[in-house]
């Protein structure tokens, strides 16, 4: 069965490319424009790995970040933060508040179709 | 005495007269020459004839001159310098009024003198202030002179035209009407309290705030004008700083923002670029990529004109950032959460840690940091622990409880700045700094963090004595250890329980039985196994001697730094205050006492609570080795020494190697002080005969080491 991923972002066109470039890798893709859409999307259907955008308005990346690592059961889920600062104080934050790697825009598409696949064990 | 005379003489004349008068009555009566009723009254008008000459004569010869005198007096003492005092006419008042007007002439005289003295000072004095004036009003930045309770003593040009002309400017008007006390209040109070750290500061380093009407930024220095070593006011020098920093694109935070604007639409770019670089891609995908393409290329032009725009008004403001003890900052925060109901106390930890920011705005958002925890979980203890990595200074509000959700601690950093001074919430101080905050779990049972990731000073670096130094003798010697008067208990309380007062001190050499003496005298107290890095002692100190310069050299105190500070006496009293009912702990504690013991009876005090020594403790310790020398032993315990060879920096680095030490005691059976103790002086005896035996043991007590 294919892995699950999850994109989270508020923006169409970066959303456009990420979901092409994951259902390209084979990925079972859904997307969720918002924190607070994330959080219902996960509860509806857990997902293996979270591409998860800081930047959101009202309920933001870390606190998506915070509130999965809450939950018992969602513990396996990996999580990768895209952020626009780039800088290692937000990447430090980013870690303490449990994700498993953090990735600065913009970024390679091959980079980080690699680390999605390694993270999910190839697929 | 004048008077007296006339009055004695009157009456002998009065007497002699009326004697007179009786004797020619009777000589009449007796003689028949008239009838008796005739005799009488004839006597009667001669005794009232005479006393009428009498009464004139003293008029004429006394009385009115005494009076003409009298009046010429009063009006001498009332008119102006200039007037004499008139001679009066035929008196017999002898030399008086002669007396008198020589009197009169030497006062006026005097005042003579004094006018002119008077007139020339205060022509001089015109001068200056025609001259200060003149230096005051060719300013372009805006000076105010103001009194400790903040009225106005003078102000220039400038001042007025930057605060807009507002008519509550005036002389002896209050300051805070015009310009936002808070942050004034605040630089006043750091300036205030300079002397705890051995220097008073000329001048403050600048800072921001506004208008009363918060209508303008102004970027401040304060110097204080001091007198008798309190603070009698201060002089505000300020710029108009609204254009800068308030302009659309002003200050590091808004370049960081636009920045981060800028990644997206690069994102988006790259990732459609390089879809649309896959060679099967769809015609469909390839025609949705395009137009991707095209729609992120417009708007990252402009964000990158934002970005240009921004970087422009940033290199024309000039920021005000200075190195901070992050033990200062809590210091600050502290005293702004010295009103909260219930109150607040924010405590300082551990080792503090040099940052680099700007410190009024620093404490402001460490303060309302405090209060939203406070307001949320009820907590009215928060510790604030800091620690180096890397480029940044990690530091952390240390509470009970449980972390702070993102999405809380985001609401709390939307708040508003207690006070308006250039910035307006929470959010936008870490912005400014670069910085992070996040709340996680404390690493200890029942704890969490609120932690604040912010720009590290390069201070350590270049703040280290030169590596070439002489090494300090080490000194043992039983008799300096072994004079506590322990209070009955105290040997048996836990170490981890006790209060300690960890010192050390910098000499003019290395000498205690000779000449030498102490220049600095610092310490740090632990309560409760926490470094309180907020509650420091720490004097410069006038030896009375010149400083040789290999000492100077050593520690970076010269003469003149100690010319006009109080000498040993005082400063070992202060001590002696500031170290009673703790336990003393020092590295090389023998070294620092020689010499406290020195002083002690000038001083009239004594100090003979129990002593600990952590080079001692460490030859127990770690006996695999012979480096017990301070920077081997932090090395050995991951603590990072700063400010080495100040004295502060040596006693804050010794109570946290101690702190350490207390843990490592513990897991070999060393609980109480009693037992430390006891382990002292083995160490002791063991070094003196490892001393002994290499032949150095002529000089009691003394071996170069660590």
């Amino acid at each position: 069965m294919a892995k699950r991923v999850l994109v989270v972002d508020d923006e169409p066109n970066i959303v456009m490319s990420l979901r092409f470039l994951m259902e390209r890798e084979g990925f079972e893709v859904e997307v969720a424009e918002d924190g607070g859409a994330a959080v219902e999307a996960l509860g509806r259907a857990p997902a293996d790995l979270v591409l998860l955008d800081v930047m959101m308005p009202d309920c933001d990346g870390f606190e998506v970040c915070r509130r999965i690592r809450d939950q018992p059961g969602w513990q396996g889920t990996r999580i990768i933060m895209l952020t626009a600062k780039g800088r290692d104080v937000e990447r430090e934050k980013g870690m303490a508040l449990g994700a498993d790697a953090y990735v600065t825009k913009p970024f390679s598409t091959r980079d980080l179709v690699a680390r999605v696949k390694a993270m999910l064990g190839g697929a | 005495m004048a008077p007296r005379l006339v009055h004695s003489g009157s009456a002998l004349l009065i007497l002699v007269i009326a004697g007179g008068g009786l004797v020619l009555a009777g000589w009449l009566i007796e003689a028949g020459a008239a009838p008796v009723p005739l005799a009488l009254a004839l006597g009667f008008l001669l005794v009232s004839l005479g006393c009428l000459g009498v009464w004139v004569l003293q008029e004429l010869a006394w009385l009115r001159p005494l009076r003409t005198l009298t009046r010429e007096i009063q009006l001498q003492i009332h008119a102006g310098p200039n007037r004499r005092l008139a001679a009066s006419g035929r008196h017999a008042l002898g030399d008086l009024p002669a007396a008198l007007a020589a009197l009169a002439e030497r006062t006026r005289e005097l005042r003579h003198e004094q006018d002119r003295a008077l007139r020339e000072a205060g022509a001089r004095g015109d001068e200056q202030r025609v001259r200060l004036e003149a230096v005051l009003q060719s300013l372009g930045d805006g000076v105010i002179g103001c009194s400790a309770d903040r009225r106005i003593l003078l102000f220039n040009d400038a001042a007025r035209r930057i605060l807009g002309a507002p008519p509550g400017l005036g002389l002896d008007r209050p300051l805070d009407r015009l310009i936002a006390s808070g942050p004034v209040r605040h630089v006043q109070r750091l300036l205030g309290a300079g002397d705890d750290h051995g220097e008073a500061s000329a001048v403050s380093e600048a800072f921001l705030c506004t208008t009363a009407d918060g209508e303008r930024l102004l970027r401040c220095r304060m110097a204080p004008i001091r007198r008798g070593g309190g603070a009698a006011g201060f002089i505000l020098e300020f710029v108009d700083a609204t254009a800068h920093l308030r302009a659309p694109a002003g200050g590091p935070g808004e370049v960081a923002r636009r920045v981060r604007a800028l990644r997206a639409p690069a994102a988006s770019l790259i990732a459609a670029a390089e879809m649309l670089g896959d060679p099967d891609l769809a015609p469909a995908h390839r025609h949705d990529f395009g137009g991707v393409v095209e729609r992120e290329a417009v708007l990252f032009r402009a964000r990158l004109d934002d970005l240009d725009h921004a970087l422009g008004a940033l290199a024309e403001a000039a920021w005000p950032d200075a190195d901070l003890l992050t033990s200062d900052l809590g210091l600050q925060a502290g005293h702004r959460l010295a009103d909260a109901e219930p109150p607040l106390v924010l405590q300082a930890i551990g080792l503090p840690v040099w940052l680099r920011g700007d410190g009024v705005h620093l404490a402001m958002l460490l303060e309302g940091l405090v209060r939203a925890l406070a307001g949320a979980s009820g907590v009215t203890r928060v510790d604030l622990e800091a620690a180096r990595a890397g480029s940044r200074v990690r530091l952390d509000l240390r509470y009970a409880g449980s972390p702070v959700s993102p999405a809380v601690l985001a609401g709390w950093l939307d708040r508003d700045l207690p006070e308006s001074a250039g910035l307006q919430r929470l959010r936008d101080v870490l912005e400014r700094h670069q910085a992070e905050a996040w709340s996680q779990d404390g690493g200890r049972p029942e704890e969490s963090v609120l932690r604040l990731l912010l720009p590290a000073s390069s201070r350590l670096a270049t703040g280290d004595a030169p590596a070439d130094l002489p090494p300090r003798p080490e000194f043992y010697d039983f008799d300096l250890m072994e004079r506590a008067t322990a209070t009955p208990g105290l040997l048996e309380r836990p170490l981890a329980s006790l209060t300690y007062v960890v010192f050390d001190t910098e000499t003019t050499g290395l000498d205690p039985a000779g000449r030498d003496e102490i220049v600095q005298i610092a310490a740090v107290r632990i309560v409760n196994r926490r470094l309180l890095s907020g509650e420091t002692f720490d004097r410069l100190v006038d030896p009375g001697r010149p400083i040789p310069q290999a000492s100077s050299r050593f520690h970076g105190i010269t003469d003149p730094m100690v010319r006009g500070r109080p000498p040993i006496e005082i400063a070992l009293a202060q001590f002696h205050a500031f170290a009673e009912g703790a336990v003393l702990v020092a590295h090389n504690a023998a070294f620092d006492l020689a010499f406290l013991r020195k002083a002690e009876e000038r001083a009239g005090v004594r100090f003979d609570q129990p002593v600990l020594d952590t080079l001692l403790l460490s030859a127990i310790l770690h006996d695999h080795t012979d480096e017990h020398g301070l920077d081997a032993i932090a090395a050995r315990f991951g603590v990072v020494l700063a400010d080495r060879h100040q004295a502060l920096g040596d006693a804050l680095g010794t109570a946290e190697v101690f702190l350490r030490m207390i843990d490592l005691l513990a897991g070999r059976g060393v609980r109480t002080l009693g037992d430390a103790l006891r382990l002292s002086e083995r160490a002791v005896a063991l070094r003196r005969r490892q001393a002994e035996a290499f032949g150095s043991g002529a000089r009691r007590g003394v071996r170069v080491g660590g």
